[in-house]
């Protein structure tokens, strides 16, 4: 077998926008919880000092996993919600391929912090819109109209506990990080000037024939 | 853990300094959530306690946030001890992706789409 890889994906959105049960659909295995600590130190602001002694709170986040073939393995993981500070959300994007933000559209504005987090890390992402029951029809459209979405970012409707639905948001995700990489290689190619090397020189050649 | 001298944090170095156990190479903070460990030999030897847990519960490449799922242990507390148990040689890392590797968002793209 060769060596092993794994990845990962982040899951994020406002409360109660359907996290878990997004991990529970996609997952192979009864999606997993962990506890991460959140001290005043790893939060880094200042009035960490206002604190008598040291405060240490813990965040249960949960997970899901994907076996994609025999050497790669993708890990799903759900921002806990309690985590205003984020920085259990430092530990959970470092690194991550990419990440869904769900939406609500019931409460539409509570994904800004999502959205904020992921654009100021260069993280790619798709905007999901999690259709509650009771919840207004909502047109894409609008939504982005309402919430001021670039339309380079994906939006799409998803029902967080049906795996297709699930699934679809994943591949979206996917085309779109696949974008990103390739925007991001023409960039720096551009930037490296006229000296780089010539790519796949060999190809360019026509093959004599015989 | 940088060498910490205001009270605060002396208290909280007293917490985890009984599952640190050689302060070796390996970064706990460079363990990502993600990264895959397992067991590079096979017997647990004289481990005790919560590292013999961890080192048990990974014969086959686990990644550190299920491995602390698995055995009820903070992630915190978890990446530390994995951190000791690679430089004393029980545990190994594999690579995590890179995230700009097209190659392996491909294979993922292919998996979801069968
Ligand atoms: N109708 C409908 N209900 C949903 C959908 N997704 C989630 N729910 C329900 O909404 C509730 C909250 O979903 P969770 O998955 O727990 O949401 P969460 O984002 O993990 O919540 P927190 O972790 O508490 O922030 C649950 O009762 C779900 O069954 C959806 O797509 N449609
Ligand atoms: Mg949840």
């Amino acid at each position: 077998m060769s060596r092993p890889v794994s990845a990962k994906f982040v899951i994020s959105g406002g409360f109660g926008a359907g996290k878990t049960t997004y991990v529970t659909s996609v997952s192979e295995i009864k999606p997993l919880r962990t506890e991460g600590e959140m001290t005043s130190k790893g939060i880094g602001v200042d009035d960490g000092t206002k604190v008598p002694g040291k405060t240490t709170t813990t965040v249960a986040m949960d997970f899901g996993r994907l076996t994609i073939d025999e050497s790669l393995v993708v890990y799903l993981f759900g921002t806990p919600g309690q985590d205003r500070f984020g920085f259990m959300w430092d530990d959970l994007s470092e690194g991550a391929l990419g990440a869904i933000v769900l939406v609500d559209t019931r409460r539409l504005d509570e994904c800004y912090p999502a959205l904020d987090y992921f654009e100021a890390k260069g993280i790619p992402f798709v905007m999901a819109l999690n259709q509650f029951q009771g919840a207004d029809e909502h047109d894409i459209e609008e939504v982005r109209y309402a919430l001021n979405i670039d339309s380079a970012v994906p939006m799409i409707h998803c029902d967080a506990r049906k795996t297709d639905s699930v699934r679809n948001v994943m591949v979206r995700l996917c085309h779109h990080v696949l974008s990103r990489i390739s925007e991001q290689a023409a960039e720096s190619k551009d930037s490296s000037g006229s000296d780089a090397e010539e790519v796949d020189s060999d190809d360019a050649v026509p093959q004599p024939a015989g | 853990m940088e060498p910490d001298t205001d009270d605060a944090s002396a208290a909280e170095n007293r917490l985890i300094r009984p599952y640190m156990v050689t302060r070796g190479r390996t970064a706990a903070s460079h363990l990502s959530v993600e990264m895959l460990v397992v067991a590079k030999r096979q017997d647990a030897g004289d481990l005790a306690d919560e590292a013999r847990r961890i080192f048990n519960a990974c014969p086959k490449p686990v990644a550190i946030a299920e491995l602390a799922a698995r055995i009820d242990l903070p992630l915190g507390i978890t990446r530390v001890l994995v951190a000791d148990l690679v430089d004393s040689n029980y545990l190994k890392t594999f690579d995590t992706a890179a995230s700009d590797d097209a190659d392996i968002v491909r294979r993922i793209l292919h998996a979801l789409e069968k």
